[in-house]
């Protein structure tokens, strides 16, 4: 433990370089941008952000997505409550209370409700996450091929059973992601597979393409497509924030406590992300709640607990992509993608062998928390004005960034091709109902599923039990069974209720 | 009922017969064959059959299983208000795509500075941005920020394109002082 806190103490001492600093500070302001605008999404932001981490080293390119990543589950929440526009679908769940309570004439008591809690959710997932990150690393290092892939296959299945709509679907949009993965020289064998001789398909398409023309190019098309329709912004009264009283927070502390440590947990889970996380928690206060039949009007209850959670998912998202590798959700995806991009896979290793860094990334946590509430506490007005940009602008500066990082992935004008490819696709995928989370999962952990299934045959003479008979990837697969098993189930008994 | 259906079930078809185009390719890899290890076809071969799996069961249900309700016409108040929100404009879409597909065609030739400057101006105007010189200003401002930051700060290789038109390119990154 005393280990622990000399690794984060030199964690902060590192932040507070001048490089990390001012890239905590601009990561935290363009997170809190990109949480406030409706067209573009977290994840789309994150992404938009690589280009520019390129030559930066490691740490402070990490640090400045971090602070984005956990900036952006905040930011929404300004729009959500005084305009009724949510930035994000994190932030859905606080127009039924935060903008209900806006109405009702309290719009600063409400935003104080939100930062108060998306500052106790980020803080204390972040110490929960400080504090299991080391153990769990150690305790991977024990983990062989059966293990990681008993892993990458539980995650991929939570990505498929958690998210909305046609389970089918996802599955599909799974397996093409993960068969874009293939294409290229196969590492065993040394044999191209789909290359069609082409060059630039021999080295495998990068998942950044995929990931920026799916998520980027294919969201502006889409709203594209619906003729950019901005959505008038009322006036408000009061646009500033009132924290509540010490009485009042007090009185809702288990409360802020339970949906905090609800929306760790579904952040660890990969595939369930904030926006999950603040539906549970949200829905989980309408069900067990002490006032759960005041919920919708108003109430703080129905603030604290999604915003939170939000905020809280960040933290338990960031567990198994430092000490596993396997990223959970859309923006650790392009964290994951960043480490990569600068030659450091992350795992259960880096904790030896790049600790500083590990421990600067925890540190820039705590402190892109506090100081994304301060910039949401004085800078309100500045930031919702973003929202009077024409979103025909913000689409063409989101497609050229797309544009520059695609040219940038491999300094190749295939990549563009290839980008822009998959940025129709997106849109086909969005207009069909399939869902691109999984697609673009599927072509990041491609890679290391076919490895360590390919790795596990050859090791166990092509034995397939033994995914079952190792204790621990045999409960990750017992696992991967209930998280595939219990959404089927519950499908068959709404469709048998309808009948 | 049944166009609808035929509807539903046309992009599982497509994905169908292009997996089933992708496993006869994956059984033409040539390997070595090691005795007793999977060869490289047998991971995608996996991952084809699990998608043609998919898309048939999706068939089948569609076909046999669903029923398709047809929505019926909202009220006369509610009306306007959905066709509002729900208002697509294909048109704009095709020449978004062709402008985005354009620029990748062009910025070899026309360099990074020109094909940006124009997809900048021409895609505001698609995008049904009206004020023309917010538009103007916009991609020369945006131009150039993107050449500072991606030619100059984070040095990104960025095409110069080829002659008449590396001239602007040139001409531009003189201004700006890069080399």
């Amino acid at each position: 433990m005393i280990d622990i806190f000399s690794n984060l103490a030199l964690g902060f001492v590192g932040c507070f370089q001048p490089v990390n600093l001012i890239l905590l500070v601009a990561g935290t302001i363009i997170g809190l941008i990109v949480g406030v605008l409706p067209g573009l999404t977290l994840v789309m932001g994150v992404v938009l952000a690589l280009p520019f981490t390129y030559p930066m080293d490691v740490t402070p390119a990490i640090v400045m997505l971090t602070a984005m990543y956990v900036t952006g589950t905040y930011g929404g929440a300004f729009t959500s409550i005084l305009f009724r526009i949510p930035g994000e679908p994190i932030h859905v769940p606080l127009l039924w209370d935060g903008y209900a309570m806006a109405r009702q004439g309290q719009p600063a008591k409400a935003l104080g409700w939100t930062l108060y809690a998306a500052l106790f959710g980020g803080l204390v997932s972040s110490v929960i996450m400080v504090t299991l990150s080391q153990p769990v690393a150690k305790f991977a290092l024990t983990f062989s091929t059966p293990e990681y892939f008993a892993i990458v296959l539980f995650g991929l299945t939570s990505v498929v059973s958690l998210g909305t709509g046609s389970m089918t679907n996802a599955f599909i949009s799974l397996f093409l992601g993960l068969l874009i993965s293939t294409v290229g020289v196969d590492s065993t064998y040394g044999t191209p597979r789909f290359a069609f001789g082409r060059p630039i398909l021999m080295d495998g398409i990068e998942f950044l393409t995929v990931m920026v023309g799916a998520y980027g190019v294919g969201e502006v098309l889409t709203r594209l497509g619906q003729g950019f329709s901005t959505v008038p912004v009322a006036k408000v009264s009061s646009m500033k924030t009132s924290l509540p009283g010490w009485k009042e927070v007090r009185g809702l502390k288990a409360m802020f406590l339970r949906s905090t440590i609800l929306g760790h947990i579904i952040g660890i889970v990969p595939g369930a992300g904030a926006t999950i996380a603040s539906f549970v928690t949200y829905g989980v206060e309408g069900q067990y709640g002490k006032r759960r039949k005041e919920l919708g009007k108003g109430i703080p209850e129905g603030i604290v607990a999604p915003q939170s959670a939000a905020t809280a998912s960040v933290g338990g998202a960031m567990i198994p992509l430092l000490t596993l590798g396997v990223p959970g959700s859309g923006a650790t995806a392009v964290i994951l993608g960043a480490f990569l991009l600068h030659g450091i896979q992350p795992g259960p290793q880096v904790f030896i062998t790049s600790s500083q860094m590990v421990y600067t990334v925890f540190a820039s946590l705590f402190l892109g928390i506090v100081l994304m509430c301060v910039v949401g506490y004085f800078a309100i007005r500045p930031l919702v004005k973003i929202l009077d940009f024409p979103e025909a602008v913000v689409s063409v500066y989101i497609m050229l960034l797309c544009f520059v990082g695609a040219l940038s992935i491999r300094n190749s004008i295939s990549d563009l091709w290839l980008m822009v490819a998959f940025g129709v696709v997106g849109y086909f995928f969005d207009r069909i109902k399939f869902p691109i989370a999984p697609l673009v999962l599927g072509t990041i952990l491609g890679p290391l599923a076919e490895t360590s299934f390919m790795t596990t045959m050859i090791s166990y003479q092509n034995d397939w039990t033994i995914f079952f008979r190792r204790p621990i990837s045999g409960i990750v697969i017992a696992l991967t069974i209930i998280a595939l098993i219990v959404p089927m189930l519950k499908s068959f008994q709404s469709v048998a209720r309808k009948r | 009922m049944a166009v609808e259906k035929i509807k539903k079930i046309v992009p599982y078809i497509i994905i169908l017969l292009v997996a089933a185009y992708f496993y006869h390719l994956a059984g033409k890899f040539r390997f070595s064959a090691k005795p007793g290890h999977l060869g490289p076809d047998f991971w995608p071969k996996l991952l084809l059959a699990l998608t043609m799996v998919a898309c048939l069961y999706e068939m089948i249900k569609t076909v046999f299983f669903k029923k398709i309700v047809i929505k019926e016409k909202a009220s006369a108040g509610e009306e306007p208000k959905k066709e509002a929100a729900e208002k697509s404009y294909p048109w704009l879409l095709v020449i978004g795509t062709l402008l985005t597909v354009g620029y990748a065609y062009f910025v070899t030739t026309l360099g990074f500075v020109l094909s940006t400057f124009l997809y900048f101006f021409l895609f505001m105007i698609v995008g049904r941005y009206r004020k023309i010189w917010a538009i103007v200003a916009n991609s020369m401002i945006g131009t150039l920020v993107l050449v500072v930051i991606f030619m100059k700060l984070v040095y990104v290789s960025l095409p110069l394109g080829k002659e008449p038109f590396s001239a602007v390119t040139f001409f531009v990154l003189g201004i700006l002082g890069i080399k």
